[in-house]
């Protein structure tokens, strides 16, 4: 099933247009209207050629079900970019927002997010960072309903002088609510990373489930990563665990491969590919994932 | 467990009693530079003490409160009694000690222990140690165990060398407070390759109402020694808040090994915020097992630097958060060599709108190759209106490490009380028997005496919480 592609209303398949409402203005504003159930992704290419500072909104009616690519690219030249999206999501819906970054590593860029869930919706958002000299990137997910769902799963792989600075915040506010944070990062280089992560249940959130994971992989001397993975927690019947972790692939495994042929980039790749597959099988989106696949592979070979 | 259960006393009547005896030498309310060279006068210092004094008290004024913890702009120091001392001499015989301090320390257990399994005992009551004594065969084998003063008398030296080296002056506000206005406290020489196989320990009591106990403890474990110190801390009960403030630097030389045991017991009305640190020279072994049961608020991390190859650090934290407390407790493990090891296991408990807060820091400088770290926290949540909070930091800057960090926070399970409840126990007991399951690890690290101690502790904190 490939993804449509949208760039304005306009050019939209007849059977959406009553459906969906997308609008271009410093930024897109994405409305998906009640009962609306769309099979196939929607795919939005942004190309920066100038700098800019976006809004973006993307709303979910209630009942209803949206996959949005929203894939980032950029001339070769130094740029600045600065947006600022914010999701709502009614009741009973579900969003899966994919976000992939391939700016020009001349690119600084700057993302807030913020998405609010409604009763019984559920929202995953995904990040591949990739691109972007400097990315600073800041994503909270409110779950503001009671049996609200959200997830948010980004991956890093930073190479050069790439530095990134990823925060990710979920907020219980209602009780039987469910969360979870993945963030996997894979620096080479002069590549730094600093990740700060919060779940914060509020008071009376009880039967909350939530889980805050950071997992890196430093590949080079130069490599560094710093975390905070946090937790706020102000009800008793919940389940709130959260792990970190850093190393380097490990010896004993590349010494395996090498032994059956492989040289030792190759062996390198395969575990640091082998590290990233839980995500990217669970992407679910084929174009995404070999988009992200063909990216990292350029990268290593840079 | 039943004679555990039975204990209804409560704090106040175990620990909360006061003395009411005027000290004999009290400094007015409030902290300046005359306060200061009066207590240095009185003490009788060489210069260079106090000159440290003044210069740690121009850091203290000009660092400004710590706003990123728990909340502490209720502290009015021109309202602390920052030295007190309730007799002018020091004493190693109880005989000597004025009687109403006696029956304080007596009530406590303090010469009880030191019969059954210690090897030397501090006494310190407000601001000046007052009774020490050291088993006859740890004296002749060289080892030093006595109140920072004298040392500053008797060991300029090995005192000069060490002295505010681990924690600077100006390390943060409190240390400043304390380099400035330290009284009391242990020093500890151990010569090398000597095994103190007996724990050595140093109890704190306050006493006067509003003051403010800084003592200043330096441990130096010289090549291949060995050596475990335990201090205990409790306070009586007042409506007005006290400070306690204290420094303590460990020097864990090439292949030595030093605990370090903290059973923190404070009445709620103390502010608790300590300095703790020590540097690991090479293959030596520094670890920290620290009980926080009482204070109103406390703030200590405590933290081991590995200096050199080969040095470990264990820290083990166990925090209870009752009623109107907050324990903003943690660790950090520095790893400044290569081949160096650390464990942080921190667990925590809160219960009637207590809160604890799990802080720490895990760095690996660059260069520090095959460094292993593991950081696990666990925190329990009793009631609705108890909050926990886990605020792990790390640091990696070394790709040739290998760190791990994982933590739980949980409610007592429904199911493991069913079961206790269906083999007799009441709600209350069964509840008491999870608890110290769960914190067994910690229980198990101390001495007999203490353990049960500790047991009891939470024992009574957990008094009328179900049920």
């Amino acid at each position: 099933m490939k993804a449509i592609q949208i760039l304005d209303q306009l050019k939209f398949p007849v059977e959406l247009k009553d459906k969906i409402k997308f609008k271009l203005d410093n930024g897109f504003f994405l409305e998906v209207k009640n009962n609306v159930d769309i099979k196939t992704p929607l795919h939005y290419l942004f190309d920066l050629n100038k700098d800019s500072n976006h809004k973006n909104i993307i709303k979910i009616g209630n009942n209803s079900k949206l996959i949005f690519i929203d894939e980032n690219i950029s001339e070769d030249k130094e740029l600045d970019y600065t947006c600022e999206l914010e999701v709502i999501l009614g009741e009973n819906s579900e969003l899966y927002y994919l976000n992939l970054n391939n700016f020009s590593d001349k690119v600084k860029s700057v993302f807030l997010s913020k998405c609010v869930i409604e009763k019984d919706s559920k929202l995953k958002c995904f990040s591949g960072h990739l691109g972007s000299g400097i990315l600073s990137s800041k994503r909270e997910i409110i779950l503001n309903g009671e049996g609200s769902d959200g997830k948010n799963i980004e991956i890093v792989f930073g190479n050069k002088e790439q530095i990134f600075n990823i925060s990710s915040n979920l907020i219980h506010k209602v009780p039987n609510t469910k969360g979870n944070v993945l963030v996997k990062n894979v620096l080479k280089d002069n590549s730094k990373m600093d990740f700060n992560g919060l779940i914060r249940i509020e008071k009376g959130a009880q039967k909350s489930d939530s889980l805050l994971q950071d997992h890196s992989i430093l590949l080079s001397k130069n490599a560094r990563a710093n975390a905070i993975p946090s937790l706020e927690i102000e009800a008793n019947d919940v389940r709130c665990t959260h792990s970190a972790s850093s190393g380097q692939v490990d010896e004993d495994q590349i010494f395996y491969l090498m032994s059956r042929g492989l040289d030792i980039n190759e062996a390198e790749k395969f575990i640091v590919m082998g590290f990233l597959q839980p995500i990217l099988e669970d992407l679910n989106v084929k174009e995404v994932k070999e988009k992200i696949i063909k990216i990292i592979e350029n990268k290593w070979n840079n | 467990m039943e004679e555990i259960l039975q204990i209804n006393k409560g704090y106040e009547e175990k620990y909360g009693f006061k003395d009411d005896v005027e000290s004999t030498i009290k400094t007015q309310k409030g902290l300046n530079e005359d306060v200061i060279k009066e207590i240095s006068k009185y003490k009788k210092e060489p210069s260079w003490m106090i000159e440290f004094r003044l210069k740690a008290y121009g850091i203290f004024k000009s660092k400004p409160m710590p706003q990123w913890g728990a909340n502490l702009n209720e502290i009015n120091f021109d309202e602390i009694i920052y030295y007190a001392s309730p007799s002018d001499k020091k004493s190693n015989s109880w005989e000597d000690v004025p009687e109403y301090v006696k029956k304080t320390f007596d009530k406590l257990g303090i010469p009880e222990a030191e019969r059954k399994f210690l090897g030397g005992v501090g006494a310190q009551y407000d601001s000046e140690v007052i009774y020490h004594n050291l088993r006859k065969d740890l004296e002749e084998q060289g080892v030093i165990f006595t109140d920072m003063d004298t040392a500053v008398q008797k060991y300029p030296d090995l005192v000069k060398k060490y002295f505010g080296k681990i924690i600077p002056m100006g390390d943060n506000k409190f240390a400043a407070l304390n380099s400035a206005a330290w009284s009391g406290g242990s020093f500890i020489y151990v010569p090398p390759n000597i095994d103190v196989k007996v724990p050595l320990q140093a109890y704190f009591r306050i006493n006067t109402k509003n003051f403010g106990q800084f003592e200043r403890t330096l441990i130096i474990a010289d090549k291949g020694s060995k050596v475990h110190y335990i201090e205990g801390c409790t306070a009586p009960i007042y409506s007005s808040d006290s400070l306690h403030a204290a420094v303590v630097e460990i020097v864990a030389l090439e292949g030595s090994n030093v605990r370090y045991t903290t059973i923190q017991n404070w009445s709620p009305n103390v502010y608790n915020l300590v300095t703790k640190r020590a540097f690991a020279y090479k293959n030596a072994t520094v670890e920290w097992v620290d009980g926080n049961l009482g204070s109103k608020i406390t703030m200590k991390y405590p933290s081991v630097f590995m200096m050199e190859e080969g040095a470990k650090a264990n820290i083990l934290s166990v925090a209870f958060a009752g009623k109107g407390q907050h324990q903003d407790a943690g660790a950090k493990a520095i790893h400044l060599a290569p081949n160096t090891t650390s464990t942080i296991t921190s667990k925590s408990i809160c219960k009637d709108g207590g809160r604890t807060s799990y802080r720490g820091l895990l760095q690996v400088a660059k260069g520090s190759t095959k460094v292993k770290a593991n950081v696990t926290c666990d925190a329990l949540i009793l009631d609705e209106i108890s909050r926990s909070d886990t605020y792990p930091t790390m640091k990696i800057h070394e790709q040739d490490s290998s760190i791990t960090h994982e933590a739980n926070v949980g409610k007592v399970g429904e199911d493991q009380l069913f079961y206790l409840m269906c083999r007799g126990l009441s709600k209350a007991e069964a509840m008491s028997m999870i608890i110290l399951g769960f914190i067994e690890q910690f229980t198990k690290e101390l001495p007999m005496d203490y353990a049960i101690e500790l047991n009891r502790l939470i024992q009574l904190e957990m008094e009328g919480s179900v049920g």
